[in-house]
């Protein structure tokens, strides 16, 4: 049995990661450097052009994932990602836009971003990281985090209930919902591939554990035991109405695609307006 | 199988690894195992043991949060 030795070879990802910011600073064991690896091989696989791309990303462990990314990356304020997204893609349509944020960057401090944006169907991919709970900041409850559960600002349990995100951003007009585990890493890629490939809003969401904070707080071993526990209580499901893909981290977290439709682009439907205001209809006074 | 031709070489940039043991855990093959040796930043690291076992599925180099795999077709 021999150690393997430090190697010097080029790895099939380098060319699109800043290798000089890496090793990344996320845990041992967090699932953001998982779903970098996906990423990275989604955009690998659809050819995607890296000088085309642009990452967006607020505040969160979530929001360093771009810094990792060699292609142009916009690290803005908490919450507020999308609305530096929407403006750049409008700006520059040519641009692959991706947005990537947590639970609470995403669904608390920017939810009505989330949700008007998808109402709009403005075209960008958003990727929610969901670890139950703000990790970055030591483990404070957020929107995901499950009733009952142990965070530092609910020592006695959450009273609240949980949003289902898959069911929000379905009824906000999302076109493409699906969720994936940290686990799932070759369907969470294809996710993602499909996902950027979508001309209006798709949402991507990532169930990740959380070792250092959450999975601490509520006693849920190392990284290994949590995501055989994401494992366990997974099933892949694609098409059951959103309002019944089950969110239970305790018990049952259903996988899969739960929206895929089409409807005109927001930039599709300004385009439309624009011709209209400059060829106007005659009025029929 | 064959014992004397090996399926893939597998790099590991052992430096950058957080000693998560995902690659332990989800290999088919019992290709890795954990040592009382420490990488340069301190972590204790899974190491190759048995690379003539390696069948190239690759599920390590998928699974590793660091991007500290790379399983090189033979």
């Amino acid at each position: 049995m021999s150690p393997v030795e430090p190697t010097e070879i080029e790895f099939p990802l380098d060319e699109l990661v800043r290798r000089d910011r890496l090793p990344h600073l996320w845990c041992q064991g967090c699932g953001l450097g998982i779903l970098l690896g996906a990423f990275l091989r989604a955009v690998q696989a659809a050819q995607i052009d890296m000088d085309k791309l642009a990452l967006v990303s607020g505040i969160g462990c979530s929001g360093r994932l771009p810094g990792y990314v060699n292609c142009d990356t916009f690290h803005v304020t908490h919450g507020r990602a999308i609305p530096f997204a929407t403006g750049l893609k409008l700006a520059n349509p040519e641009l692959k836009v991706v947005v990537v944020g947590g639970d609470g960057d995403l669904f608390a401090i920017g939810l009505s971003h989330f949700m008007h944006a998808a109402r709009r169907n403005v075209e960008m991919l958003v990727v929610c990281v969901n670890n139950l709970n703000y990790g970055m900041t030591g483990g404070q409850l957020g929107p995901t985090t499950p009733l009952d559960a142990v965070t530092q600002t609910t020592p006695w349990g959450n009273p609240e209930m949980p949003f289902n995100l898959v069911e929000l951003a379905a009824m906000s007009g999302a076109v493409y919902v699906a969720r994936w585990t940290v686990s799932y890493v070759q369907h969470l890629s294809a996710a993602l591939q499909r996902g950027m490939a979508r001309q209006g809003f798709a949402f991507v969401e990532v169930v990740s554990p959380c070792p250092t904070m959450y999975g601490r707080l509520n006693w849920e071993g190392d990284a290994v035991e949590m995501l055989a526990a994401l494992e366990r209580v997974s099933r892949i499901s694609h098409g059951v109405p959103p309002a019944e893909a089950t969110f239970d981290p305790e018990r049952r977290i259903l996988c899969g695609e739960f929206v895929d439709v089409e409807r005109p682009s927001f930039a599709a439907r300004l385009r439309h307006l624009g011709e209209a205001a400059f060829h106007p209809e005659p009025c029929l006074l | 199988m064959d014992g004397e031709r090996r399926l893939a070489r597998i790099h590991v940039r052992r430096d950058e690894c957080k000693g998560c043991r995902f690659c332990l855990d989800i290999c088919p093959k019992q290709v890795y195992e954990m040592t009382d040796r420490y990488n340069v930043r301190g972590y204790r690291v899974p190491e190759v043991c048995d690379e003539a076992a390696c069948v190239a599925c690759r599920r390590c180099e998928t699974i590793c949060p660091e991007l500290a795999i790379y399983i090189e077709p033979a």
